[in-house]
């Protein structure tokens, strides 16, 4: 049997092309809207993004309240009026007592803008001496933030897909005592790479030694914080004072029973 | 149809490409760019001058086919630590002193036809430096105190310069002596020599080497600074890094520091006293040596040698006691004063003069590993009995010879042969207050990343009762010193000498 064939003619073919490429140039407008949404910009965070410990022993004595600031950035279009942050404490997870331990500040996020920054007042109280609080920040969905954001993502610049991923919580440990920091154990820490693995009792030594209190994120990150050549010297008062102490003294044992040693740099 | 539509392509894709072919035949007004040449402007040399002083240079500038042109012109220099460029002149002859801080310069020079826009840039390097960068510091004792003179290395002497930089006060006696190193990383702030007034019985003093203006207390070169008298006792600068090293209280005072400030981090710990001797070793930058020392002392409470590579302060390290591989003698078991260390001819060994309880004098020499291969050679010295009572020494790190003073003589002790020559006799009266060769302290790959190397003179102080001198003599290639080419006289008593080599 004999396939049929249909013939075009090339001229109908040619202004049939020109005729879909006028057609695809055709401007449309995007009917796309979606709910208001706020999250917790974490990618403006140092160190590590879901919490954060805060100790008043590392500060000066006479310090009795500090704040915390959350920063937030609203999902979709600014608004034209101001709107509430819904940052809340999650009561269920929470052992800080409000208004005793600590205090959210009511913050809007004002016309036009897209972001904003909710201090969190934390207060210096006798029991924080003894132990640790906690305060599990959350975004609670509201009249003005109704789509509530579980997660946020960085893409990778590269192949797009999630470099980072967010959960849209935060958590603050708050107490009065000796707390390792943070950002101790992460990759390019000077914590770690000065000082060796944390203990309760090096970490005393450390204050104690190089009279320094208040450590930045990684040791090395942010407003004072130490240059490489202030850590050198650190280090070798530690050394210094550790030899002198192991001389008279044995050696030092930290709270685990192990002994207390510096790396050999 | 079909036909005429591949037609229609065929001849669309060939007008194209024809188009591509044809010759440009645009009416363009083409006009020879006339070039501005520069003469006596000394580009393959270098520009020198004293700071203050006025740099004149009047380049002569030719344009062909230009008459009376006009021009812009740019003088302006940039430091090779690449700090922002600072404007000369906008003349087309400089004449301007030159106040930027001491060190190396590129110096630029650019002339602009204001007309046509066409322009030509010259560059030369610009030492600029000070009357005191470079030459012989002398420390004297005079009557009413210490003061310091130093001899350039075009013969001139100038004299009283610590009173004069320093209100008329005078080093209070007994003056002690200078020392100093040279800092790799104040090359970033133009400043990498540093300078020190010393004395067993007085905290030292940074001089401000370019002046001899008292600076500040050597304490606050030390983060950890000992407590009560601090006593200098020799200070000195790695070969190949920024490391720096200083004997305070016979303790090492170690620092590895970043930036451009030296500091002192703290003592090395252990239960050691050093002799007064600083030797940090290289390989050169040529080979991979296992188990290497990168600073090697004598620890004279212990009578042993110790050890040290490490970035940070930690513990001084005592030699392998493993005896399988002996070396010439056993670095952990020495038992003699040390008297005198320095580098060796070649840069893997290291010298050592050692006195043993009778008196007797000895030789070692270190390789710089931490095994039992460390003691390279060992020698009884028999020959030499004026060393024993000797405590002026200076080794060459050309030649095989340790020279040392005893009273008015000279004499070369050459550790190959182990023998021991006088080779130069001053007059009776005179007594030998101190000898120093010429040095250069600046480590390179070509000079095998020494930290201190001899040069060819060697500068020999001595005193008659009234009057120092200063002795000038040329090192010849058997390590003889024939006689003086030059005296410098009408000095006190000359109690050290510091040589700053010139920069580059």
């Amino acid at each position: 049997m004999k396939t049929p064939t249909i013939k075009y003619n090339p001229c109908q073919i040619l202004i049939l092309c020109l005729l879909l490429s006028l057609i695809s140039c055709k401007k449309k407008d995007l009917l796309y809207q979606d709910l208001p949404a706020i999250y917790i910009n974490k990618e403006l965070m140092t160190g590590s993004r879901d919490s954060v410990s805060y100790s008043f022993a590392e500060k000066e004595n006479n310090r009795l309240l500090d704040t915390i600031f959350i920063p937030v950035r609203i999902s979709g279009t600014p608004a034209s009026g101001t709107r509430l942050v819904p940052l809340a404490a999650n009561p269920g997870n929470s052992t800080a007592i409000p208004e005793q331990h600590y205090t959210i500040v009511k913050t809007t996020v004002n016309v036009g803008a897209y972001t904003a920054k909710v201090p969190v007042v934390v207060r210096r109280i006798a029991d924080l001496k003894n132990r640790q609080v906690r305060i599990y920040l959350r975004i609670e969905p509201s009249a003005e933030f109704p789509q509530l954001i579980s997660n946020t993502k960085t893409p990778n610049t590269t192949n797009g897909n999630p470099l980072n991923i967010y959960t849209n919580v935060f958590l603050i440990k708050l107490s009065d005592q000796i707390l390792k920091p943070d950002t101790w154990d992460l990759s390019g820490s000077w914590f770690k790479y000065f000082f060796g693995a944390y203990s309760a009792v090096k970490y005393k030594f450390i204050i104690d030694v190089t009279g320094r209190s208040i450590w930045p994120p990684y040791a090395r990150y942010g407003e004072n914080a130490p240059t490489s050549d202030q850590m050198t010297i650190y280090y070798s008062k530690l050394v210094t004072a550790l030899y002198e102490y192991e001389k008279k003294n044995g050696p030092m044992l930290d709270e685990n029973g192990s002994q207390v040693t510096f790396p050999k740099l | 149809m079909k036909k005429n539509i591949n037609f229609l392509f065929i001849l669309i894709i060939l007008s194209a490409l024809m188009a591509s072919c044809a010759k440009d035949k645009g009416n363009y007004d083409l006009q020879p760019i006339h070039e501005i040449v520069i003469a006596d402007f000394n580009e393959s040399g270098n520009y020198e001058i004293l700071i203050n002083d006025t740099l004149r240079i009047n380049p002569d500038m030719k344009q062909e086919n230009v008459q009376n042109g006009k021009y812009k012109y740019r003088w302006y220099v940039y430091s090779n630590n690449y700090d922002p460029a600072v404007e000369l002149s906008s003349e087309k002859n400089l004449k301007k002193a030159i106040t930027v801080p001491i060190g190396g310069y590129t110096l630029v020079f650019t002339a602009t036809d204001e007309s046509t826009g066409i322009g030509t840039t010259k560059t030369a390097n610009l030492i600029v430096s000070s009357k005191f960068s470079s030459g012989l510091v002398v420390l004297e004792e005079k009557g009413q105190g210490g003061d310091i003179c130093q001899i350039t290395f075009n013969g001139t002497v100038y004299r009283n310069l610590f009173s004069e930089a320093n209100g008329g006060q005078f080093i209070p006696k007994p003056v002690g002596k200078l020392d100093g190193f040279y800092f790799k990383g104040g090359v970033a702030v133009q400043k990498p020599i540093n300078l020190f007034l010393t004395s067993e019985s007085r905290n030292p003093m940074e001089l401000n080497p370019e002046n001899y203006k008292l600076n500040k207390p050597f304490s606050e070169f030390m983060a950890i600074p000992p407590s009560g008298n601090i006593n200098l006792q020799t200070i000195q600068q790695n070969g190949n890094s920024n490391a720096i090293y200083a004997i305070v209280n016979g303790k090492m005072q170690f620092g590895f520091p970043y930036e451009a400030t030296p500091i002192f981090e703290g003592a090395l710990l252990g239960d050691y006293e050093l002799a007064p001797f600083i030797i940090t070793s290289t390989t050169g930058g040529r080979i991979n040596l296992p188990n290497k020392t990168d600073l090697i002392s004598y620890d004279q409470k212990n009578g042993r040698f110790l050890w040290y590579s490490g970035f940070k302060i930690g513990e001084y390290n005592t030699y392998s006691k493993d005896m399988s591989t002996l070396g010439a003698f056993d670095p952990n078991n020495v038992r003699k004063k040390c008297v005198y260390a320095g580098y060796s001819n070649d840069y893997l060994y290291y010298n050592w003069l050692m006195k043993d309880d009778a008196g007797e004098m000895y030789f070692y020499q270190i390789y710089p590993v931490s095994t039992q291969k460390a003691g390279a050679d060992y020698k009884a010295i028999t020959d030499a009995p004026e060393m024993k009572t000797a405590k002026i020494f200076a080794g060459s790190t050309k030649l095989p010879n340790i020279y040392f003073a005893a009273q008015n003589k000279v004499y070369s002790y050459d550790y190959k042969s182990n023998m021991t020559r006088l080779i130069y006799s001053f007059a009776a009266a005179d007594e030998i207050t101190d000898m120093k060769f010429a040095v250069s302290r600046v480590s390179e790959f070509e000079n095998f990343y020494m930290p201190l190397r001899t040069l060819d003179k060697i500068y020999i102080a001595t005193y008659n009762g009234t009057e120092g001198k200063v002795n000038e003599f040329e090192v010849s290639g058997t390590g003889s010193i024939g006689i003086a080419t030059n005296i410098y006289g009408g000095f006190g008593r000359i109690t050290s000498m510091f040589y700053k080599e010139k920069r580059q």
